[in-house]
């Protein structure tokens, strides 16, 4: 009987158990902190930097530009302690990161930072950012300034500001000034720019690239700079009306990324792969796509020796952008007023934002600081030897930002993958759209795909 | 004559209790919730998951990936367990002889390639294949062997093939450790009748030590089976992260994996891994029907 009845004990006792793990993980996950209502109508006072105090957490996933970024608020803000934490996002660790975060509804910084690739994904998760748009922040009266591609971007479906940038990601063509001097008669940016202005006119270039140096120079160093340079001057997105659309410009860019493999134009080299970065460095590729930020953290970083000696030159045929990263304030932050101040900081403050350009020389979002840069003829940049906001300034205005797609990152690497195996010969054209949609829609079944 | 009675306190289940705690956490609390979201349709956020009924199970049945990487993975695992068995025995039958010098050395040296993680290795590889700058090209084509370098990631054989050889230098010295083990456990006795009975080593070899060691070779089979459809790091990082060229190195966990953490479809990704779970249930029950069969090697 005692058997028998310790038997039931224990069965009684692990189903209880078994419930109560079972409950509390079967327990709908977490809600959205609710925003205290005292706090949203709360007036902000205006305060000087010195008057805020506290510490804030900050994430961001890269190790370069994150400490950087809190230690410009906090040589403003002397009473405030930044503790910025990086998870780079290799294998989406970042991304995994945020997303498991909001949905254990506890663990969030009280800013954390998003990329291009998956910013429109971030401003869209319930309980993650927070509505900058609506009181106590009000955003909209704050971003007049800002370029407003960059705005566009931050905002979610429904049209609120959800996170800022405080940089612009126009790009150009990079490319080595003593190759094209030496193979194509020029390093004059200008000519450079005319030699690629047209699908037609880069294949010739590239052909005479290699002509003239017995096919030791190729002009790309990959197919997916070009890649890059296609995708951010397309004029529709990738995802309208919720059906996958592909734009003409990308049969395009098949076509001559084509050409490129099959003459051996192009060097095939994936994108940041250690050889991609090594080949920064070499005398074997001539041009990669280089945005605002790419002189520093392609060029600069990858060629050291050169990075003062303007062996490097921008041309811009092909107005397109990639990349630039945006902060907003987490909604399960504690700290929102302090947390609105970094972001408002980093996004909007003239001052700091002069002083981030000449200092880091990123491309900032701010409309009078580009001006006033544009117009400085001696700020130059020692990697490129010209002045990057007359360069790229032009650019700004042209780009669209309504054609990024919370889905674009995945479209990305499925378009990538097939088109390795289109390059190799192994499908031709039509299979080619055959399989990308097939990707595209096991990746992303709610789309319609035609 | 002795006391029937055995003392029948309850404090051994209190012993018991953190285990089955945590079995209840870890594992079990796991897989149910599993089973429960794999009806369902969520992206992992704070929204609910949207109960979908068996739509999930629809699609996964007709569901050209899932297929091709029930497909990828044996062929990739068959092209590893064959030649893992074949040199984990050979070299396990070489290393057990008592005359052979040098045996801790190799025993050592082919059980290395064992203990370095996976993740390392698949990198490894990945650099070596790497087209058009990888280690391999380069060598043939310094040497002359070829004279484009060659593009194993876009070559189905050769993407496989890669995937499978990497994993049989990762494993076949765990084999053969397994079947050292096996071979010591063989009565002495039986080898010396051999000898005295005029066998070579060849006969010793099918006659004894191959018969004996059966249940041994089921015993990997079956484990292997296990491990290979679970198969995810090498293909995952070799390729990264994407099973080509076109889809022809997905493994099952890849396709769970990507579905899951890279495309948000938790729900689904939650129905791949029940049909993952069956599937490992009936091929390992397959296994033990046959190793149970062949007990009487025992």
């Amino acid at each position: 009987m005692k058997k028998h009845h310790l038997k039931r004990t224990f069965a009684l006792l692990m189903c209880a158990i078994l419930m109560l793990v079972m409950f509390t993980g079967c327990s709908q996950p977490a809600e959205a902190p609710v925003e205290e209502p005292q706090e949203e109508q709360q007036e902000v006072t205006e305060k000087s930097p010195e008057d805020f105090t506290g510490t804030l957490t900050f994430w961001h996933f890269n190790n370069d530009e994150g400490p950087k970024l809190a230690e410009a608020f906090m040589a403003k803000y002397p009473n405030v302690t930044v503790e910025t934490q990086i998870t780079a996002d290799t294998d989406l660790a970042y991304q995994n990161k945020v997303t498991s975060s909001i949905r254990a509804g506890s663990g969030m910084p009280d800013v954390y930072a998003a990329e291009n690739a998956f910013v429109k994904r971030f401003v869209n998760l319930p309980g993650g950012f927070a509505d900058l748009s609506a009181a106590p922040f009000n955003a909209e009266e704050l971003v007049g300034n800002n370029i407003p591609y960059t705005v566009d971007i931050g905002r979610d479906n429904n049209g609120n500001i959800k996170a800022l940038s405080w940089q612009a990601c126009p790009g150009g063509i990079g490319y080595k000034r003593d190759l094209a001097l030496e193979y194509l008669g020029t390093d004059d940016p200008a000519e450079i720019t005319a030699m690629l202005a047209t699908p037609e006119s880069i294949i010739e270039t590239a052909r005479t690239l290699k002509e003239a140096s017995n096919g030791q120079v190729k002009l790309f160093v990959g197919t997916e700079d070009l890649y890059k340079v296609y995708v951010g001057s397309r004029s529709v997105p990738w995802v309208q009306d919720n059906k996958f659309t592909i734009d003409p410009k990308m049969m395009e860019f098949l076509d001559i990324a084509k050409i490129l493999r099959d003459e051996g134009l192009e060097g095939g080299i994936r994108q940041w792969t250690p050889t991609w970065s090594a080949a920064v460095a070499d005398d074997e590729h001539m041009a990669y796509a280089i945005p605002t930020w790419g002189i520093q953290w392609i060029v600069a970083v990858n060629d050291e020796e050169n990075a003062d000696a303007g062996r490097w030159g921008i041309a811009t045929p092909i107005p397109f952008y990639e990349g630039g990263t945006w902060v907003g304030v987490s909604e399960q932050s504690q700290n929102k007023e302090l947390a609105w101040e970094f972001v408002k900081f980093l996004a909007t403050d003239a001052d700091h934002l002069r002083d981030w350009a000449k200092a880091t020389g990123d491309f900032v979002s701010h409309l009078d600081i580009i001006d006033e840069l544009m117009s400085d003829n001696s700020f130059v940049n020692p990697t490129v030897n010209q002045n990057t906001y007359q360069v790229y300034g032009p650019m700004v205005y042209e780009i669209d930002g309504n054609l990024i797609t919370q889905y674009d990152d995945q479209i990305r690497v499925a378009f990538l993958d097939v088109l390795q195996t289109y390059l190799a010969g192994n499908i031709d054209k039509d299979q080619f759209l055959v399989n990308l949609k097939e990707q595209v829609q096991a990746d992303i079944p709610d789309l319609i795909i035609e | 004559m002795f006391s029937k009675k055995i003392r029948k306190d309850s404090y051994g289940y209190i012993f018991i209790l953190p285990f089955f705690i945590i079995l209840a956490t870890f594992i079990i609390y796991p897989i149910l919730y599993s089973i429960a979201i794999s009806f369902t349709k969520w992206d992992g956020s704070i929204i609910p998951p949207e109960f979908i009924g068996l739509n999930n199970y629809r699609r996964l049945v007709g569901d050209a990936f899932f297929l091709r990487s029930i497909r990828n993975t044996w062929i990739m695992w068959l092209g590893c367990i064959i030649p893992q068995m074949i040199f984990g025995l050979g070299l396990a039958v070489i290393l057990s002889e008592k005359k052979l010098k040098g045996k801790g050395f190799f025993r050592w040296v082919y059980y290395l390639p064992n203990i370095v993680t996976m993740a390392s290795v698949g990198t490894l590889v990945f650099f070596l294949i790497n087209w058009p700058h990888g280690s391999i090209n380069r060598m043939l084509m310094t040497f002359g062997i070829i004279n484009e370098p060659y593009n194993f990631l876009q070559s189905t054989l050769a993407a496989r093939a890669t995937i499978s050889i990497t994993l049989w230098w990762m494993w076949f010295g765990y084999s053969m450790i397994i079947f050292m083990a096996g071979i010591k456990a063989i009565p002495e006795e039986y080898f010396e009748a051999a000898r005295v009975d005029g066998a070579n080593k060849w006969q010793i070899f099918w006659n004894i030590t191959l018969p004996c060691l059966r249940p041994i070779i089921l015993y990997q089979v079956v484990t292997s089976v296990i491990g290979g459809l679970t198969m995810f790091d090498v293909p995952y990082i070799v390729t990264e992260a994407r099973g080509g060229p076109q889809t022809t190195t997905l493994t099952m966990v890849m396709y769970l994996y990507n579905t899951t953490f890279a495309n948000y479809n938790f729900g689904y990704g939650a129905t791949i891994g029940v049909g993952l779970f069956v599937l490992v249930m009936i091929f390992v029950a397959i296994a033990f029907k046959i190793i149970n069969k062949n007990a009487a090697y025992d």
